[in-house]
């Protein structure tokens, strides 16, 4: 399924977002073209692709779209993974992007506006207090190797902790520590799962829109600074994917 | 139910059934297996299909069990089995599925996959076994094991993952979760009680921004089964989801504000794939556990994991039956 791409390199990327505000500006920086899904996806799904080609490279923006029923954008860890791996399996693509926003940490070196690459993914809202059970509810990843792009880009990077709030508990604030996290957002261990499941390499980009341990509350902090972090993105993605067309995976890192 | 040694049979009655109109065109089941291990457990969809058994191939659905059963069970069992050759499932006299865990189920019999129909892509540890239940085709899928940990896939994201892939890939028109969950005394749950679901709901995704709050929910109102409900005699109650077995404070306060009877881990899930693709759905939930009580959550589900699972395995062939034939609008009075 997908394959890294070892014969002509990467030529394939498919960019997963979960909301409409982090896609766009990107969609729109890339001009991309929003596709007819009829024949791709089932009908009654939400979500929409939008597609290009952009330095030789086949790029696929793919966004859970809209709720049904509510009309917000379609966060969380299940919409995420259930179009990771629809769109995974219908596109085949060489690369999945999984870019987004994120809350960071202060104390972990986090600012707002970093663009980070996550090294890892786990989980901080599933517990399941029965042994192995536990460690299979944190659901570790860890991220493919990508030292060189760090590196080149300029990026910093860090563990991203996956859990479906955007509050943060004690609990899940225990266990975000556990897990060692820089970021902490909602979509990218979900997005992650998927893409392992399918054996298709998966790098995550996630920018920092508020800062957790900090002392403003965070919904405040998010909506103020999101465009920021959407702007970031838009800057960055393309820059990611200039970066890797035509390498294999293994040439992004340092060997 | 007789032991056949080594090979065990797939069985299913011939009754009624087979007179009514049979516009009922399938119906995919998805029970919550355990080892008695973890709530939730692997789940597995047992799609049923309607249809003329003309045009389908006779050993489309063909598979095989091998081993004993395990002795450590006392509830009714799947029985799977090879048809023996190519004839039509008609041809058999006295037949009855009757369901239990999945999981172990699939284990302790071995059971293998068809490997000529994957409907699956290559790599995921999902796995689909087929027969016929009543006139109904039946696909009992699992999400399998992790395969990093080798503990079954439990929690919303394997399972809605799982649901999407089958649903898409079989067709079904009903989708039936089966599974255990924990229950509230204050709402009037007992050990051992079987609920289906009138609504569901998530319990674990706060988001405190106007209208993203109501979207965590999540609220999805189940298929209306009044007469369901009514003539097999089950319980009703609202189902509340979340990824942990555990309970928070937030948790409770979340499942209270739900209204629930009754908590599992990924019902809410399945029923937001069923929505997406507009399949009904009816969410069967046997309770192991009493929430609001004393007694601690995992001491008690593994005590009482194998009544539950009795109680499931003589439900789900209850409501196959009763579906089989029936329109879904059938299902509810008017």
């Amino acid at each position: 399924m997908g394959g890294s791409g070892d014969v002509g390199g990467i030529k394939t990327v498919m960019v997963v977002i979960a909301m409409q505000a982090e896609a766009l500006p990107l969609v729109e920086a890339l001009d991309l073209v929003e596709d007819d899904l009829s024949a791709v996806f089932p009908g009654g799904v939400p979500w929409k692709k939008y597609s290009g080609v952009l330095d030789g490279l086949n790029v696929h923006i793919v966004v859970p779209g809209k709720d049904k029923a509510l009309g917000v954008d379609s966060v969380g860890t299940v919409p995420s993974s259930l179009l990771t791996y629809a769109a995974g399996v219908a596109l085949q693509p060489n690369l999945i992007i999984n870019a987004g926003t994120a809350g960071g940490f202060q104390a972990k070196g986090a600012n707002i506006g970093d663009v980070y690459v996550a090294t890892e993914f786990a989980n901080h809202d599933r517990r399941i207090p029965i042994p192995v059970f536990d460690k299979y509810g944190i659901g570790t990843i860890v991220a493919i190797p990508t030292g060189n792009l760090i590196k080149d880009l300029d990026l910093k990077e860090g563990k991203v902790s996956t859990g479906n709030s955007l509050d943060m508990t004690l609990q899940d604030e225990e266990h975000i520590k556990a897990n060692d996290a820089t970021v902490k957002d909602m979509e990218g261990a979900a997005v992650a799962y998927a893409a392992n499941l399918l054996a298709i390499p998966m790098i995550s980009l996630k920018a920092v829109t508020d800062i957790v341990d900090g002392t403003k509350p965070t919904v405040e902090e998010f909506l103020e600074n999101m465009s920021t972090a959407a702007s970031a993105l838009s800057r960055t993605v393309p820059l990611v994917l200039k970066y890797v067309s035509g390498k294999n995976v293994a040439d992004l890192d340092c060997s | 139910m007789s032991s056949r040694g080594r090979r065990s049979q797939l069985a299913w009655e011939e009754g009624a059934g087979n007179a009514r109109d049979r516009r009922l065109e399938s119906s995919q089941i998805e029970l919550q297996g355990s080892r008695g291990r973890g709530r939730g457990g692997s789940v597995a969809t047992l799609v049923c299909e309607v249809g003329s058994y003309a045009s389908q191939p006779a050993n489309r659905f063909s598979f095989r069990a091998e081993g004993e059963r395990s002795t450590e069970w006392r509830g009714p069992r799947i029985w799977v089995g090879r048809k023996a050759d190519s004839t039509l499932p008609r041809q058999l006299k006295q037949s009855w599925l009757s369901l239990a865990e999945a999981l172990p189920l699939v284990e302790t019999l071995q059971l293998v996959e068809d490997e000529q129909i994957s409907v699956f892509p290559s790599g995921v540890p999902w796995k689909k076994y087929s027969g016929e239940i009543d006139g109904l085709d039946v696909h009992i899928v699992v999400p399998g094991k992790d395969k990093t940990l080798g503990v079954d896939s439990v929690g919303t994201v394997p399972c809605s993952l799982l649901t999407y892939a089958s649903a898409v890939a079989l067709r079904p028109n009903l989708l039936i979760n089966a599974g255990t969950a924990g229950g509230f005394q204050a709402k009037g749950a007992n050990i051992g009680d079987v609920y289906v679901a009138t609504e569901f709901a998530n319990h674990d995704r706060r988001i405190p921004i106007p209208v993203f709050d109501k979207y965590g929910v999540g609220t999805i109102e189940a298929t209306p089964t009044g007469n369901l409900i009514r003539d097999l005699k089950f319980k009703e109650g609202k189902l509340s989801t979340g990824n942990s077995l555990d309970m928070t404070l937030q948790d409770e306060e979340y499942i209270k504000a739900n209204d629930a009877t009754v908590k599992d881990m990924e019902g809410a899930a399945v029923a937001y794939v069923a929505n997406m693709l507009a399949i009904p759905l009816i969410s069967l939930k046997a309770v192991t556990d009493i929430v609001d009580d004393s007694k601690p959550t995992v001491e008690e589900f593994l005590k009482n994991m194998s009544m539950a699972a009795s109680a499931l395995s003589n439900a789900v062939p209850l409501v196959l039956k009763y579906v089989s034939g029936k329109t879904v609008a059938d299902l509810h009075s008017s």
